[in-house]
């Protein structure tokens, strides 16, 4: 019973929470990415410091990640997010650096 | 040098489990692509299955149902027998081979039984797992028929059979073999299906190749085999020679082509200055043409570089059979033999509007009573593995 | 098979799990991006065949032939693993793409841009030995250099399922590496060695058959047991454990050790579990042909 009183009560406290939670999640969102980034993509010697938020994360002028990349960048978003990319050739522009990537989880997380 | 003749075929495939099968099925445009019935997936892509299942496959085979097989291996046995009884070829001697491809070995079995083994390590047949490595197939297939010279397998992903077709050509060349069994062999299997499917190109209605509105591929399964006989050894009229072929890496990425198309430039083009052939006399290619953006971009591309706007008549077979990656160009080997000596071409199905990029039409119909002189069939795989063999008229 | 026209042994690089962790993997491998995504056992074959094709500078093997008995287990069993745990749901594809058997070939390829003839086989415990008869095959077509090598890996996983097999109780040691070779058709440097012929036999063989096996053999070079060192592959096999190429690492122990033997020949013989064997015959590069 305690269980169920506990969790009638807190219900709104915990959406509160929640909310604060995500917030501090999404200011930190482009640290955050770029943590998963080096996780994900196994990128030994970088730090996230060495990640600008705007540089290039494709091609020769930037970190030179290429379509593989991408694909594991797509898991990123839908295991930590819930984001689906259906098509890779959408994540040419979403991919382009941290912020278009942020911008783009941002506008679709409610 | 000594000539390469093809005088023994074998196809099992979505179309059909012996050859005159399949070529009926390619004369009526009857595709063979459909829900997956086979294997346990909740995947919903459509695929290319050969339609009996274990079981009726066995029995076609006459081996005792209860006796655990591959289904690499059972297609495989199926296709290799029939090539080697339609050349009459004698296979007793030690100058004879055996060499077969295959992408996925014995997966089929291994992924049953790989989920309880998770669970509990000590759980699960040992028998499903002794045919899991890619030789065991061939080794089956090689005691079942009775191969005892030379037996190998190959596995350079989708243009395995293209370079097992390859190497026994090479062995017959050289003089090392008088009669050699060559092809390729793979069952659908979730790993594959799982894995293009992580790669994200699949096609989750039926695959329209060389076509503007192209979107994937669709896997399908199979076994096709050719029997490669030295003119002192065969003793029947062949169905065509084998005169060139190539092998060359295009050394661009681990999964994409290039967009320019230089491996698929580079391996026709090889294949041709083997064969010693001009890009004139060439009157059919069959394309790799799996119906991804990528692969059909690169390969028309190549093609345009050396036909220029007037290429000769090309198809892909994808839409009947699927891309059956280790033993797509054995079976699609066996098609480009059939084109030579039946003066045929495939249809392209499902096409309706040229890439833009190139403009390229391909065969729509079935055409017959042509006179083709040499055929170009062309594989290209992960890893930038590129191979194209070349058909003639004897 | 005897070889029709010379081919020489000129380089042979070994790495295992123990020599890998000692390498600085950065100065053999020098493209970060491709690097970052090998796993283990793409290491140790990329390694090996990057080490021997070192003092090659930018011309490059006519052709790269590579050969593994199971290939990328580690992440076959990832992948299969995933499969089942995210229930065919957005699964990660690397291991997958890691898993296709020729990808330490094409690796190769890719990192120093070499377009040329590219094969894997994946025949049991003939895998290396299939490598090696193309890449003699190759010599004999005209190639002029020819890179060859095999790896295979040890997993937790295929270790119980050998355990269950039963194949420790015989004394078998379990181990993996990977051993690449730079084979041409002149000798390069005075630790070359001619590689004159090599055959094969499937299926068991008692000691009988296996003395008769080696004495045909030897017979199609004019040679007998007498005339030639042997070099077992078994005492190889007891520091660098059993795989299915591990013919590839007792090659490279023969051939480091064919000058400093009594004989002009070194037979270097091979078993595999008894299910598979091979012989490969070793000649003093200096010798004359």
């Amino acid at each position: 019973m305690t269980l169920y009183l506990n969790f009638l009560k807190p219900i709104t406290d915990k959406m509160e929470s929640q909310t604060e939670n995500n917030r501090v999640y999404m200011e930190n969102l482009n640290e955050n990415l770029k943590k998963q980034l080096i996780e994900a993509l196994n990128l030994e010697d970088i730090t996230p410091a060495d990640i600008d938020d705007n540089m290039p994360l494709f091609g020769e002028t930037g970190l030179g990640l290429d379509s593989i990349d991408a694909l594991e960048i797509i898991l990123i978003l839908e295991r930590n997010y819930g984001i689906k990319v259906e098509k890779p050739k959408e994540g040419k522009e979403i991919f382009y650096s941290i912020s278009t990537i942020a911008d783009y989880i941002r506008k679709n997380t409610k | 040098m000594t000539e390469i003749l093809v005088t023994g075929l074998g196809a099992v495939s979505a179309i059909g489990t012996d050859v005159r099968e399949n070529l009926a099925s390619l004369r009526e445009s009857r595709h063979g692509i459909g829900h997956v019935m086979h294997i346990r997936t909740s995947l919903g892509y459509p695929a290319g299955e050969v339609k009996p299942d274990n079981t009726g496959l066995k029995s076609m085979l006459g081996l005792p149902v209860t006796k655990t097989v591959s289904r690499t291996a059972l297609l495989g046995l199926m296709a290799a027998a029939e090539a080697l009884k339609d050349s009459s070829a004698d296979i007793s001697g030690s100058r004879t081979g055996l060499i077969a491809a295959t992408s996925a070995g014995g997966m089929d079995l291994t992924e049953d039984f790989y989920p309880g083994f998770m669970k509990d390590s000590s759980s699960g047949r040992l028998r499903d797992v002794a045919m899991h490595d890619c030789g065991a197939s061939t080794d089956f297939i090689a005691d079942k028929l009775g191969v005892k010279g030379f037996v190998t397998t190959i596995s350079t992903a989708c243009s395995s059979a293209g370079n097992a077709v390859m190497l026994g050509g090479r062995l017959i060349r050289q003089g090392l073999l008088d009669t050699v069994i060559v092809g390729g062999m793979d069952a659908l299997c979730r790993f594959t299906l799982n894995g293009f499917n992580s790669l994200m190109i699949l096609d989750s209605g039926h695959c329209r190749p060389m076509d503007a509105s192209r979107s994937g591929l669709n896997l399908g399964e199979g076994a096709g085999f050719l029997v490669l006989q030295s003119e002192r050894a065969a003793k029947k009229s062949p169905y065509c020679r084998l005169t060139g072929f190539s092998n060359v890496n295009e050394a661009f990425h681990q999964t994409g082509s290039s967009p320019d198309g230089d491996g698929a430039y580079m391996s026709m083009t090889a294949a041709m200055r083997d064969a010693g052939i001009s890009p004139e006399e060439v009157d059919y290619i069959n394309v790799h043409g799996t119906g991804t953006p990528q692969n059909d971009l690169s390969e028309s591309m190549a093609i345009k570089r050396i036909f220029g706007d007037r290429p000769p008549m090309f198809s892909s077979v994808k839409p009947f059979i699927g891309h059956t990656l280790g033993a797509s160009e054995g079976i699609e080997a066996v098609y480009s033999v059939l084109s030579v000596s039946e003066g045929a071409v495939w249809p392209n199905l499902n096409f309706s509007e040229p890439i833009p990029e190139t403009g390229l039409v391909p065969e729509l119909s079935c055409r017959t009573g042509l006179e083709i002189r040499n055929v170009l069939s062309n594989s290209f795989g992960f890893g930038g593995n590129d191979s194209t063999l070349v058909f003639s008229r004897c | 098979m005897k070889t029709a026209v010379p081919v020489y042994i000129n380089m042979a690089a070994s790495v295992d799990a123990a020599s890998l962790k000692e390498l600085n993997l950065a100065s053999v491998i020098r493209n970060p991006n491709a690097l970052r995504r090998m796993c283990r056992l793409v290491r140790m074959g990329v390694a090996a065949g990057m080490m021997c094709l070192e003092d090659m500078g930018e011309d490059g093997p006519d052709a790269i032939i590579t050969a593994t008995s199971l290939g990328g287990l580690e992440d076959t069993g990832k992948f299969l693993a995933e499969i089942t745990e995210r229930n065919e749901c957005g699964l990660n594809p690397t291991p997958f793409m890691r898993s296709v058997f020729n990808t330490v070939g094409s690796q190769i390829a890719l990192l120093k841009g070499i377009k040329v003839y590219n094969m894997t086989y994946v025949h049991r415990g003939l895998s290396f030995e299939s490598a090696l008869f193309d890449a003699v095959l190759q010599i004999a077509e005209g190639k002029r250099t020819v890179l060859a090598g095999a790896f295979d890996e040890i997993t937790p996983e295929a270790h119980i399922l050998k355990q269950r097999a039963g194949l420790f109780r015989h004394g078998e040691k379990e181990g993996e590496g990977a051993g690449f070779f730079l084979i041409g058709n002149r000798p390069a440097g005075n630790r070359s060695a001619c590689l004159s012929g090599l055959d094969v036999r499937r299926g068991p063989l008692d000691e009988n058959q296996k003395k008769e096996f080696a004495a045909d053999f030897l017979s199609g070079f004019g040679l007998d047991l007498s005339c030639v060192s042997v070099f077992n592959g078994d005492r190889v096999k007891k520091t660098c454990g059993e795989y299915g190429t591990a013919s590839a690492r007792v090659l490279h122990e023969a051939f480091a050790s064919v000058h400093a033997c009594s004989s002009e020949y070194l037979l270097v013989c091979n078993s595999f579990r008894n299910m598979s064997h091979s012989l490969i015959l070793l000649k003093k590069a200096d010798a004359g042909l």
